[in-house]
């Protein structure tokens, strides 16, 4: 190094020694302090005893004695009070030489920055596993969204699937409603006309009506306890089961006295009627010769019977209890005779109990009123009383009139 | 008159990993939330008895290595023993506590240490698992999980250095 000249050497040296608080030890061999000076105080050494082992005295020192390499340098130690020294070790004459600099001032102005590099290092590092688990919590939210979304497709092909076979089911059911009739039984014109519009895609009310030889024409009409997809296979199964008995050798004589139709019937859906739905029913037997109607009334409606003058009476013996209760029971028939122009109206109470938005009931007295207007006019004032309302119950209705057999004629 | 038995003993782990936190938790008995980084080194003492033999530990606190700032490997010079400090709310700390690891014995032989996963009060955030930890000591490693906050962990991990420093 060159030389520098006194002036600068001896102004060096007061800075350091004036800015830097420079303390300094000597160290023998044996690491006991043989002399000590300076800030000593600056560095809490003020007390150090010479000629006693300077590690039990400045424990900072524990590990870096004796010296291994000279001059020797360790950088920013903070001892007591916070104060950070640099400590410079270097050996001149066997002794072991310790420096102390202050450096407090150059430390705390690096912890300044270090600190702010550090707090945004680990706000960084924050806002990375923040948006680990936002990405989580969301991949989760998709994967929950995307299995929602196939329940719900999932559900929506059921629903859509269960649609079409009801749908299906309903233009089944519908078509075990026969067309009317217009034709000749016996020596009587006699015309029937059905209704059948069950309130869910499918439902329980029951229409038929047939011939047996030429002059007997029976008509039913029946309501299951319940409604939808189960009433509608109870439904199915009554009208299979009558409709079995027609081809029967004993057909006729089992029609013409009704109550012996219904109890076969009856007693096999009370047999193996597991879901205890029963059936109203009502069945006539019009014999077109002796221009008279047979009737079993299994706790259904009673029929209206409109004379041709106007005058309503009811058919309202009671034949016995709804099919499908009892496989014991007993029904019986009543008669009545029919003459021209006489009609029979026979309603399920899909009918007689709908209801206008205040929930009362279309009754019975309204269906007689409107009695002799046909089916499309009583059709007409319950979609009048209902005023819009949804219909709660399936509609069922069977018209038998009684004409003569010249104005069918004229009518074919 | 015996001589003080004295050893020195270095923290070392990344920045804000909890060496400073675990030292005044040692010895001092005191917990705080802020976090002031190290500059350099900080010396502190804690006298302990070991079976009747008075023992100074002498706790060198280095400051935390960052991308910027790499360990000086000389503060190490004279140590009998160290603690690797790794946080345990982050991954990373335990690779750079792993890497010190290999560039201290590298240096200095086989001291004695014990790797401290730090901070495990705040288990919602803990990252590093059973199987690491056990990973670890089927490897040789002395491992604690610790809680300069609560205490837990700390004053057995470093009474067990000390004594492995007599061995």
């Amino acid at each position: 190094m060159p030389a520098l000249p006194p002036s600068v050497v001896h102004r060096l040296s007061a800075l350091i020694v004036g800015e830097r608080a420079v303390a300094w030890l000597q160290i023998d061999n044996g690491l006991t302090l043989t002399a000590a000076g300076g800030r000593l105080d600056r560095y809490g050494l003020a007390a150090l005893r010479r000629g006693e082992p300077v590690l039990e005295q400045a424990f900072f020192l524990e590990g870096l004695l004796p010296l291994e390499e000279a001059p020797y340098f360790v950088p920013s130690m903070e001892l007591s009070g916070g104060v950070a020294a640099d400590l410079h070790f270097h050996i001149e004459n066997g002794c072991v030489w310790l420096l102390l600099l202050d450096v407090t001032a150059e430390r705390d102005a690096t912890r300044r920055i270090q600190q702010k590099a550090y707090d945004m290092t680990l706000l960084q590092e924050k806002e990375v596993l923040l948006n680990r688990r936002l990405e989580a919590v969301n991949a989760a939210l998709r994967a929950t969204r995307g299995e929602l979304e196939a329940s719900r497709d999932l559900a929506r092909r059921e629903l859509e699937r269960k649609h079409l076979e009801l749908a299906e089911a309903r233009t089944l059911q519908l078509a075990l409603a026969p067309p009317p009739f217009r034709g000749v039984v016996g020596t009587s014109a006699v015309t029937v006309d059905v209704v059948l519009e069950p309130a869910k895609e499918v439902g329980g009310d029951l229409v038929d009506h047939f011939l047996i030889d030429d002059d007997l024409l029976v008509f039913l009409l029946g309501d299951v306890s319940d409604k939808g997809a189960g009433a509608a296979l109870m439904m199915a199964r009554t009208h299979a089961l009558f409709r079995g008995i027609i081809n029967r050798p004993d057909a006729s004589a089992l029609f013409r006295a009704p109550e012996n139709a219904v109890r076969l019937v009856n007693r096999t859906l009370s047999a193996s009627n597991a879901s205890c739905m029963f059936v109203t029913l009502l069945i006539a037997a019009f014999d077109g010769a002796a221009n008279r109607l047979t009737y079993t009334r299994a706790g259904h409606v009673p029929p209206f019977l409109r004379r041709l003058d106007g005058a309503v009476e009811r058919l309202a013996v009671a034949g016995g209890v709804p099919l499908g209760l009892s496989e014991d029971a007993v029904y019986r028939s009543a008669s009545v005779s029919l003459r021209p122009g006489d009609e029979v109206l026979t309603v399920t109470d899909g009918i007689t109990e709908a209801m206008d938005p205040s929930e009362c009931q279309f009754g019975e007295d309204r269906v007689a009123a409107v009695a002799g207007g046909g089916l499309p006019r009583l059709l007409a004032d319950v979609r009048a009383f209902e005023a819009g309302g949804v219909q709660s119950d399936d509609i069922a209705a069977v018209l038998l009139q009684i004409g003569n057999r010249q104005a069918s004629c004229a009518a074919g | 008159m015996t001589a003080m038995l004295q050893k020195k003993i270095c923290m070392l782990g990344a920045f804000s990993v909890g060496k400073t936190s675990l030292i005044r938790r040692y010895v001092s008995s005191v917990f705080s939330d802020t976090y002031l980084t190290t500059v350099g080194v900080k010396i502190d003492k804690k006298t302990v008895d070991l079976d009747g033999r008075t023992m100074n530990l002498i706790l060198w606190d280095l400051a935390g290595e960052d991308d910027v700032n790499a360990l000086r490997l000389s503060y190490l010079r004279g140590a009998a023993a160290y603690v690797l400090v790794a946080d345990g709310t982050r991954p990373a700390t335990l690779d750079v506590a792993l890497s010190l690891r290999g560039r201290v014995e590298a240096d200095y032989g086989p001291l004695p240490f014990v790797l401290l996963l730090n901070k495990n009060d705040l288990p919602e955030q803990w990252t590093i698992t059973e199987g690491d930890m056990d990973g670890l000591r089927a490897a040789g490693w002395w491992v604690r999980s610790s809680s300069a906050r609560s205490g837990e962990g700390v004053e057995d991990a470093f009474m067990d250095l000390a004594i492995r420093t007599l061995r």
